[in-house]
């Protein structure tokens, strides 16, 4: 029985030229689509662009940024000229497995004549940060995160001490692994040592740039149990929420700093059937420890506000009861661009494979991985992973 | 030579930028609801395209966060270093602002007031200054 169906379409004039900037084109069609079903751009939870030459990465992010829409399932597809067929398979196999109940396939580009004459300076996304923030002297994401930081400070009394301790256990984990970058014994006076990169930053709490690449390998089960090398790992929960890129157009800066982890979680979780008090481990985006701590807090780990006193009383390490980014994370491994979030994932399905072949001291059966992406967590998602015993 | 970053200014926000330039900061509100729409945002998300309207913001707001930066990789912004940049909720629609901050911030959520200026190279941005307490209750 069919889970999914097409309910209205528009198609834009078609012009050697082009009489509408891209975006004012791009964004008329949608509404126009949207009205044609008698709903409102609101409405809209799930965004799949088809890759533009013009928009270039990230259409998606950038579109949903322009509709004002916070989508629970977006994708840019990058499939050349069989995008558009692709997108709809992806629309279909989303509300199937209810990630988004009303899913917009967004495509469009210029004539290379009007690109060059229309031509962006960045990509589209980043282009709205350098028009509203980057000619403000913003580090952008260093600035972005300080500021967040800098509100958990002043509405839950979060202090530096308390974000340090996050990096402290992270390079305390990193001992232990050979591939991380930074493996010097560090202590919190260490990271209140070194310089402000934007206040309240320190140096030691903004991730590094490395480079680097990271793959993981995706079968059907049958043949996953013949060829693993340990123990089978397989993801059983998904969530994403995508909100305001720009920080001012972030939900968090106005709602207590609840970030879209939040809403990810709920769907993750319950799609996995586990409550958060049954996770063994965690790796959590942690591009800074403030993104942590937001992260644990949305997870539904601690109340909200109270991950500053919970970090400096727990051990985030393997000896604590809450594991998380057990390799050191990036803030000890180092960020390989928008693939960094690999590193927290892999040291999740890592400890969840080998526990089942080897003594890892302690037997981990449920794990969760978060990613952030954008400059202020704007692009949020919750994966939960299992042990296949 | 070194230029100082500007805005990437998109077409659909020109209006904003001529305005600004003359010491106006406007955001675009839909009329049907009365809410302020995020900059870089075209659209009412309930209302669609067709009510959005630019109005002036408020010329005082409330500080909502605030970073300072010592050293920027730019060497023109590095001259201006150290400076201060945050987010402030403008009174008249409750916009957010991302803006310079000049004058010294006695607290995060201190009463600031909104205006522009002049950087140099033809850049004009908004500005905020913290405002004494004596001057905080001064209706917009």
């Amino acid at each position: 029985m069919a889970l999914a169906a097409i309910t209205s379409w528009e198609l834009s004039k078609f012009e050697r030229g082009a009489s509408l900037p891209f975006f004012d084109m791009v964004v008329t069609s949608a509404l126009q689509t949207i009205k044609k079903s008698k709903l409102t751009p609101r409405a809209i939870d799930g965004l799949i662009t088809i890759q533009s030459n013009f928009a270039g990465p990230a259409f998606n992010v950038t579109l949903a940024e322009i509709l004002g829409i916070h989508p629970s399932y977006s994708l840019d597809i990058t499939n050349y000229g069989a995008s558009p067929a692709v997108a709809l398979w992806h629309a279909k196999m989303a509300i199937e497995a209810k990630l988004a109940k009303r899913i917009l396939i967004v495509g469009g580009d210029l004539t290379y004549q009007e690109m060059r004459r229309q031509s962006q300076r960045r990509p589209p996304a980043i282009a709205i940060l350098d028009e509203f923030e980057l000619a403000y002297g913003s580090h952008m994401a260093n600035s972005d995160y300080a500021m967040i930081a800098q509100l958990h400070k002043k509405l839950y009394g979060t202090t530096d001490e308390m974000r340090a301790k996050v990096v402290v256990d992270q390079r305390k984990s990193a001992l232990q692994n050979e591939r991380a970058l930074f493996r010097e014994p560090t202590g919190i006076d260490d990271v209140l040592n070194s310089r402000i990169v934007s206040s309240p930053l320190h140096l030691l709490e903004c991730v590094a740039t490395a480079s680097g690449a990271s793959s993981l390998l995706v079968t059907e089960i049958s043949e996953a149990k013949e060829i693993a090398t340990y123990g089978l790992v397989t993801i059983e929960g998904f969530g994403y929420y995508q909100g305001g890129f720009t920080l001012a157009n972030t939900e968090l800066i106005q709602n207590g700093l609840v970030s879209g982890v939040a809403q990810a979680a709920r769907g993750a979780l319950e799609m996995a059937r586990v409550d958060i008090s049954e996770v063994d481990i965690f790796g959590v985006y942690d591009c800074y420890p403030i993104a942590v701590m937001i992260a644990l807090e949305d997870l539904g780990l601690v109340p909200k506000g109270e991950i500053g006193p919970w970090v400096l009383e727990n051990d985030l390490t393997l000896a604590g009861q809450v594991p998380v980014n057990t390799s050191g994370g990036q803030l000890s491994n180092g960020q390989i661009g928008d693939a960094g979030g690999m590193v927290n994932l892999i040291e999740v399905v890592e400890r969840l494979a080998k526990a089942q072949n080897f003594d890892e001291g302690r037997d981990f059966e449920v794990g969760v991985a978060t990613s952030n992406g954008g400059p202020a967590m704007s692009c949020e998602s919750v994966t939960v992973l299992k042990a296949m015993n | 030579m070194a230029v100082r970053p500007s805005p990437n200014q998109s077409t659909h926000y020109l209006p904003f930028w001529s305005q600004l330039h003359q010491g106006v900061i406007t955001v675009e509100v839909c009329s049907s609801c009365n809410r302020s729409l995020p900059y870089g945002t075209f659209i009412c998300q309930d209302h669609g395209i067709d009510k959005v309207e630019s109005h002036t913001t408020a010329t005082r707001g409330q500080l909502l966060t605030h970073t300072t930066i010592e050293k920027h990789h730019h060497p023109l912004l590095d001259l201006e270093a150290p400076y201060s940049i945050g987010v402030v909720k403008e009174d008249r629609f409750g916009a957010l602002i991302y803006c310079r901050i000049e004058g010294e911030i006695t607290d995060d959520g201190c009463s600031i007031a909104l205006s522009t200026r002049d950087f140099g190279d033809g850049v004009t941005l908004v500005v905020a200054t913290p405002l004494p307490e004596s001057q905080t209750d001064t209706t917009t």
